[in-house]
């Protein structure tokens, strides 16, 4: 899952947000973060400390290494830069860069809480177990987004690798927060929008297809998880039977002995490989989340549409306004057309006044039409882009995901036959 | 579970160089059975193939068949316990399916069930001809050959007479006062064995269960892909064909668990073996406890005379309370008295001599069987568990084929 070959796209302004403000970025131009320097999660600590609401709690928090890359192909050996960072500062770094980069298909965190959990699992965040696979997962998501050709360079991005102070003051600096559309606007557009990009209806479409697939995949893994533990425990029944048989038996008592250790040793060797399992199955939970993030940007594009149609009509009815007040005919419904008739035409100074009025709030609306066109192409543009590149990784990971669990089943049977030939051998010297 | 019997064939009995026997088929049939009701019941083909026949004219001979119902079966080996109770007796299949994982049948119509009994019969009947005590018998010969008249045959023997009562045989088991210790040890070793075995059918069956659910359940992992596959441009033949071997997957335990049945069956044979033991144990217990009986009763008898003789009252009898009462009795009297009791004496000794003697045979017999049972049992437990091994070896090969296939589809996409 390691997303190692960064792509050194120039993608149009990359690292520049939508409203075009250049301080977000960094210095250097080099599109691709993870080419200057090595990153990883190391390690993870359990603190405690006060919370919100000064009631005492435990957390743990995740070491961030970060390394020039340069320093390894110089052969210098340097000691790494090291931040400590709790998953609710994850949470908010990926907020703001959601709504930051409204048209990128931002990767996804690994799962607050354990899913699609099989009976045994353990499904308490402070489990170790738990604890390392969300270790993996942070360090997927920041690879993930250090090698975004249009996230790696944000300047936010680095102050959360580097720099363990003042974080968070310097995220809500950004106002990133105002950029958040309210939920019924987003709710309200995908009904309204008259003509959507095609591209994106097919890719909400996918999207949630997606999303549903995996899951039943991922149920349907846990379902089969649960039931292969069972039938590997129920063979330490055999183990015991076979132990008390080998007591009764003279001729067989030895054969008997070495098979019931080998049932023994298959029913504990569950556990390992199941272990193993749930790494795989984190990979298709990525997915899982990534289908949202793709929906995210395609309720953008509808919302960036829907503004620009709303803003569109607005400055047609506004000429048309004009018009009917320059010409005299009415032909659209007017509360001034109707006192109008009802109590007579008003002054021409009146007129002159209005049609300037008028002029000027058509000048606005023109405004603000160009500027909602240009967000929408920018929106567009950019989110295709991004889409191309998801479509392409997810094929490629996706295809490894589903490569390591069949490596695993066969693994799981080799063991098999490797057990039962023994146990077969222990039968034959009987 | 085939060459332990080939083996005893190979050894041979008379009767099986001059035969060779199978059950062939099993076919419903209805009719009136004792309460004139109308039953459906299963009857079963007996082949008889005549070899001497086959290899002196060169042409396959036509096979002498019957047919036989499971009640029939039951007979003939009621009649084999009684006969010869110092044989362990081969068992039948079991009545009702016992020891079912859920998803098998315990409908005893069920065809899998039927075909399963079918090979048990032949199993029973094999084992029987390739004992070289029990081939021999002539009612054995006519249930092979002679289809009507068979049962009238049967019960001419008288063999019902022969049956000990429970009564009888649990009293025995309760007082017999020097039971032979290798016998002790043997039943112990029977009681033991029916304990393990039960609990590894018992095991077993709880894996099938568990098992079947395992494989079923992988046929959601072929509905999913499939499902997938149908949204997914470059990946959606390599889910498609995946999801078809998912479905495979799981349409493959039914063969898996049908034939791990056969093998659950030939532990089954050992669990009813260990009953046939306990009888021998039990018929053994009771001719002790009859000896002992005659041996006290003579003893007594012997005791009786001595008192008479000289006088002396050691053991309380009526006759010596009411010769207290009464009055000692005459010289004639006691004459005769005495003569009874010598004679009576005489058929106490004979008696003994008898039961001792039957004693001694059946239990010299009895461990001529009872070693050739332990050899048979080692060799048939130890082939059926290697054979389960393999089963399980098997099976995580087709998963092994399975999974790659699947791989190599995910490959391509």
């Amino acid at each position: 899952m390691m997303a190692e070959n960064g792509k050194d796209e120039a993608a149009a302004s990359d690292g520049e947000s939508a409203d075009g403000s250049a301080s977000l970025t960094v210095e250097r131009r080099d599109s691709n973060l993870l080419r200057r320097m090595e990153i990883c999660v190391a390690e993870a600590e359990k603190r405690s400390g006060k919370n919100a609401i000064s009631m005492q709690e435990t957390f743990t928090v995740y070491l961030i290494e970060t390394r020039p890359a340069d320093a390894a192909a110089e052969g210098r050996v340097q000691p790494p830069e090291s931040v400590w960072r709790r998953y609710s500062e994850f949470e908010l770094l990926r907020a703001y860069l959601i709504l930051t980069y409204p048209f990128y298909v931002v990767p996804p965190l690994p799962e607050k809480r354990a899913e699609f959990v099989w009976h045994k699992l353990s499904a308490d965040n402070m489990d170790p177990d738990f604890v390392e696979r969300r270790r993996i997962g942070l360090e997927n998501f920041l690879l993930h987004v250090a090698s975004h050709p249009g996230l790696s360079n944000d300047k936010i991005l680095y102050h959360f690798l580097t720099e363990e102070n003042c974080w968070k003051e310097a995220v809500y600096e950004t106002g990133f927060q105002d950029k958040a559309d309210s939920r019924m606007r987003a709710f309200g557009a995908t009904f309204r929008v008259r003509s959507p990009q095609k591209c994106f209806i097919d890719m909400k479409q996918y999207s949630e297809e997606l999303q549903c697939h995996t899951s039943q995949l991922l149920r349907a893994r846990a379902r089969v998880a649960d039931r292969v533990y069972a039938v590997y425990k129920v063979h330490g029944n055999y183990g015991r039977v076979f132990s008390e048989w080998s007591g009764v038996e003279k001729v067989m008592g030895d054969g008997l002995q070495s098979a019931g250790h080998h049932m023994d040793s298959y029913a504990a060797s569950i556990e390992e490989i199941l272990e193993e399992e749930e790494h795989y199955a984190d990979q298709l939970k990525e997915y899982l989340c990534y289908a949202e993030a793709l929906r995210a940007v395609c309720r953008k594009h509808e919302l960036t549409q829907f503004e620009l149609e709303t803003a569109s009509q607005d400055l047609i009815s506004k000429k048309q306004q004009r018009d009917e007040l320059a010409t005299g005919m009415v032909r659209t419904f007017s509360f001034k057309g109707v006192t109008n008739k009802l109590f007579g035409q008003e002054a021409p100074e009146q007129r002159e006044a209005r049609l300037s009025m008028l002029d000027e709030l058509i000048a606005d609306a023109e405004d603000s039409v160009r500027a909602k066109t240009a967000e929408c192409e920018e929106h567009v543009q950019k989110a295709r882009a991004d889409i191309l590149r998801f479509k392409e990784e997810k094929d490629k990971d996706l295809r490894e995901a589903l490569l390591n669990y069949a490596a695993i089943q066969i693994n799981m049977c080799k063991k098999g036959i490797q057990v039962w030939s023994n146990t077969r051998e222990s039968f034959q010297k009987m | 579970m085939r060459a332990g019997l080939l083996r005893m064939v190979e050894r041979g009995t008379s009767l099986l160089k001059k035969m060779e026997i199978s059950v062939a088929e099993a076919e419903k049939r209805t009719g009136k059975n004792t309460v004139n009701m109308q039953e459906t019941y299963t009857v079963y083909l007996i082949e008889i193939r005549n070899t001497c026949l086959q290899f002196s004219f060169g042409t396959p001979a036509a096979p002498d068949t019957l047919w036989r119902r499971y009640s029939e079966f039951e007979l003939l080996r009621t009649y084999l316990l009684v006969t010869y109770p110092y044989i362990i007796i081969p068992p039948l299949p079991e009545k009702r399916a016992e020891f079912v994982w859920h998803k098998l049948s315990a409908d005893n119509l069920d065809p899998d069930f039927v075909e399963r009994r079918r090979v048990g019969l032949e199993n029973f009947l094999l084992r029987v001809a390739s004992h070289h005590v029990l081939s021999n018998d002539k009612i054995f010969f006519l249930f092979l050959t002679e289809e009507k008249g068979w049962r009238e045959a049967v019960l001419d023997t008288g063999f019902q007479d022969k049956v000990d009562s429970r009564l009888k045989s649990v009293s025995a088991m309760l007082r017999v006062k020097n039971p032979d210790k290798r016998f002790t040890a043997l039943k112990q070793y029977s009681d033991e064995l029916n304990t393990v075995v039960s609990q590894l059918l018992r095991v077993r069956a709880r894996v099938a269960d568990r098992l079947y659910g395992v494989y079923k359940v992988h046929g959601n992992y072929g509905r999913v892909f499939s499902e997938w596959s149908a949204i997914e441009r470059e990946m959606g033949d390599g889910l498609q064909s995946a999801g078809h071997h998912m479905d495979t997957y799981a349409a493959s335990i039914d063969d898996i668990l049908e034939e791990e049945e056969h093998y659950a069956d030939q532990l089954k044979e050992y669990l009813f073996y260990t009953d046939a033991v306990r009888s021998v144990c039990k018929k053994h217990e009771l001719m002790q406890y009859e000896l002992e009986m005659a041996s006290q009763d003579l003893a007594y008898k012997k005791q009786q005379k001595e008192e008479l003789v000289t006088g002396t009252v050691r053991v309380f009898s009526l006759k010596g309370m009411t010769s207290k009462l009464f009055g000692s009795e005459t010289q004639e009297q006691r004459e005769s008295r005495l003569s009874a009791i010598e004679q009576s004496i005489e058929e106490g000794v004979e008696a003994v001599m008898e039961k001792n003697t039957e004693c001694r045979d059946f239990v010299s017999a009895a461990w001529e069987d009872i070693e050739r049972f332990k050899e048979q049992k080692d060799k048939d437990l130890r082939e059926a568990l290697i054979s389960y091994a393999i089963m399980q070896i098997s099976m995580c090969k087709k998963g092994i084929q399975v999974w790659s296939n699947a791989k190599d589809c995910f490959n391509k996409m």
